[in-house]
């Protein structure tokens, strides 16, 4: 993959993920990480979901190979090395294939599910309104369930009030 | 709320900058630092897989909604947007537009602040343009805003060639001339 084509993947899939659908502002904050970050593209975060703010990783792939004739899958592929990296993260972590002459995306999960290469990437999800509010709905879910505990630093400024 | 203090509409507005020019892959769009320069990104134009030096500068701004957009008239393709705290350093010495989109729908416009032309003389003129009437930012527009551009730079390098004593005895019309000899030239400017 040529470094423009992925720039313009990684804007693609701001662009797909902001989209506001309707909505007063966008329920996702993407941040780009830089290209020199290892495995992952984005984080991003869920806006307005109350006490604790929830996120998920991403690592965009992007082609303009088209489609597989069997199952319509996006030419895109990712290695094993790369989904196993993935899967260590201890938050929810998502692949997002991105067709970059049509300009649509396409989300699959990377939490370890599958930790094989994949020579092509499933179209089933693509990033419209409603995978959008799933997608929130899951990464909200998953927060919510994990036990944050209160934890005391060994950092701490003892003049702090 | 102001439209400049909601945290998307900037950020996302130059996303859909790069998008919209990255479909050429003859481009090369560099981000410029900071935000209130009256400059947001320089576009570089490639020929025969080359850098040519040859650049526009855009500004980006953003709008939450298509509704915000008045039609010029009924079956017009122009229309007219209100663009408030656009500020233009006059000293830019390359040409310039202003892109617009709408996050509603993801649909872009544009205008010149400074518009590549050429004078009776055919000399290359920047003409500063303030009037808040765009067309539709699409494929076709880019090509327009290239072409311009690039004829802009051509005629610059014509009227340059006429007065250099250097250049002036192999001068010829530019249609008898080939790129490679137009580079030579250029790179006798240097020397």
């Amino acid at each position: 993959m040529t470094n423009e084509l992925g720039q313009r993947g990684e804007n693609l899939f701001y662009v797909l993920i902001t989209k506001p659908y309707g909505r007063e502002k966008p329920i996702f904050r993407p941040q780009f990480l830089g290209d020199k970050w290892p495995v992952v593209d984005f984080i991003v975060e869920l806006i307005d979901t109350g006490s604790i703010v929830p996120y998920f990783f991403v690592q965009v792939k992007t082609t303009h190979s088209g489609y597989t004739k069997r199952g319509n899958r996006l030419k895109a592929s990712i290695d094993g090395e790369d989904m196993r990296r993935l899967a260590l993260y201890p938050a929810p972590t998502y692949i997002v294939g991105i067709d970059e002459i049509k300009e649509e995306g396409y989300i699959i999960s990377a939490n370890g599910e599958w930790l094989k290469g994949m020579s092509s990437l499933p179209t089933a999800f693509p990033l419209n309104k409603t995978i959008q509010e799933l997608l929130w709905k899951e990464v909200k879910d998953y927060w919510k369930k994990v036990r944050i505990r209160p934890r005391v630093s060994y950092f701490i400024d003892p003049h702090w009030r | 709320m102001e439209e400049k203090k909601i945290w998307y509409l900037d950020e996302r507005a130059e996303r859909l900058a790069i998008v919209y020019l990255s479909r050429r892959d003859d481009l090369v769009i560099t981000r410029q630092p900071g935000s209130d320069y009256g400059l947001d990104f320089l576009v570089g134009l490639v020929k025969d897989g080359e850098y040519t030096g040859r650049v526009f500068g855009v500004e980006v701004k953003a709008k939450k909604s298509h509704q915000q957009i008045q039609p010029v008239s009924r079956d017009a393709d122009e229309i007219r947007l209100d663009v408030k705290n656009l500020s233009v350093h006059q000293d830019i010495p390359f040409p310039l537009c202003l892109f617009v989109f709408t996050m509603d729908d993801d649909e872009g416009y544009y205008r010149w602040i400074k518009q590549p032309a050429c004078n009776g003389a055919g000399e290359a003129q920047l003409l500063f343009n303030d009037d808040n009437t765009f067309k539709r930012l699409n494929n076709e527009a880019i090509d327009d805003i290239v072409t311009a551009t690039s004829d802009w730079y051509e005629n610059k390098l014509q009227a340059s060639d006429e007065h250099n004593p250097r250049t002036q005895k192999n001068h010829r019309p530019r249609h008898d001339r080939n790129e490679k000899a137009r580079r030579k030239d250029r790179h006798a400017h240097r020397v």
